[in-house]
């Protein structure tokens, strides 16, 4: 009975652990986050500094306001998930950092760093409870995932304000 | 003896199920690409038919090429992800496909499809498979995610294609 009770533990451990494998474990999630970084960094560093206030059509974001719409995402989803504070507190990165090439990069890059710390002090356990994100309940370690679309998306964005003002973006960073 | 073996598979088994969870699971992912393909199909719906060919600035590609470039990669990427051929063969999409509102959809949409068909066809052994690209090793399981941010950062570049066209483009479907 021991041994039968043993072997069926066995067996639901198995199931768990291929259930429970997923697209990425939590050390790759830190090498994306890690090449996220480095592929925002590129663009960054693409468009001069003049053109960080260019905004395609009058009603949208400026280049700087993409990017720092980015970094407020970064921080929000990030403690919200983490349980973190976060270091910008209440304040909103998009409506207090100087919209400069340097404090942009600098904002941007400082809400990839806490992301990449945070995502590195989770526990396995802790990856996997849920939280909810703007009304929706999904696990801490899918709620990592949404973050990152989210930087993709935004990021994705500002290619064609590069093009724009004459600059050719980086290549894909995909790997 | 045959005990204390059993009991160190029991706590190998629990250090493998958790190291391995990750991101999404992969009834997540196609949840996750389901979704994908919805948000996608906002923005073909969104753009009038006359500003498929639209591009922002001459040397780049239109909006009907971007979304036949994001196709041909859902094929590229997933076919080696998953191991299995590629239904285009070595067609490209963007080279050979019709450029037509009606046509663009149909072709992205059917390599959603795929995508979504072939990610439920993968066992979890499979998914865990490791493979080379691009000079270093990967698991099948993260080789769908390079697919997905790849769909996610084209898509987010045809939001200013929108803009340029007086179109709003749909709100971020994250959820």
């Amino acid at each position: 009975m021991k041994r039968l009770s043993l072997l069926f533990t066995l067996l639901a451990l198995t199931f768990v652990s291929s259930s429970a494998f997923a697209q990425f474990t939590q050390s790759q999630m830190v090498d994306e986050w890690t090449r996220a970084k480095a592929y925002t960094k590129a663009y960054l560093d693409a468009l001069p500094a003049d053109g960080y206030g260019f905004k395609p059509t009058p009603e949208i974001r400026s280049f700087a306001g993409q990017m720092l719409h980015l970094a407020d995402a970064n921080y929000f989803f990030t403690a919200t998930i983490s349980g973190k504070p976060s270091p910008m507190g209440q304040k909103s990165v998009e409506k207090s950092v100087d919209p400069t090439k340097e404090a942009t990069t600098k904002a941007v890059m400082d809400s990839y760093d806490f992301v990449i710390s945070s995502l590195q002090a989770m526990t396995p356990a802790q990856m996997q409870e849920t939280v909810s994100l703007e009304g929706h309940s999904v696990s801490k370690s899918g709620g990592f995932g949404k973050a990152f679309e989210h930087q993709t998306h935004h990021r994705g964005q500002t290619t064609i304000y590069l093009r724009l003002k004459g600059v050719t973006p980086p290549g894909e960073q995909l790997f | 003896m045959k005990k204390l073996t059993l009991l160190f598979t029991v706590l190998t088994l629990t250090f493998v199920s958790s190291s391995v969870f990750g991101q999404f699971t992969q009834s997540q992912m196609v949840d996750e690409w389901t979704r994908a393909k919805a948000y996608t199909k906002a923005y073909l719906d969104a753009m009038p038919a006359d500003g498929y060919a639209f591009k922002p600035t001459p040397e780049i590609r239109s909006f009907a090429q971007q979304m036949l470039h994001l196709t041909d990669a859902n094929y590229f990427l997933i076919s080696t992800a998953s191991g299995k051929p590629n239904p285009m063969g070595q067609n490209k999409a963007e080279k050979t496909g019709e450029q037509t509102k009606e046509a663009v959809t149909k072709q992205v949409m059917d390599s959603y499809d795929w995508v979504i068909s072939t990610l439920q066809g993968m066992s979890a052994a499979q998914m865990q498979e490791t493979l080379s690209f691009a000079n270093k090793t990967w698991t099948r399981s993260e080789m769908f995610g390079k697919g997905f941010e790849h769909q996610t950062h084209h898509r987010g570049q045809t939001t200013i294609y929108l803009r340029l066209k007086g179109v709003t483009p749909p709100g971020e479907m994250l959820f």
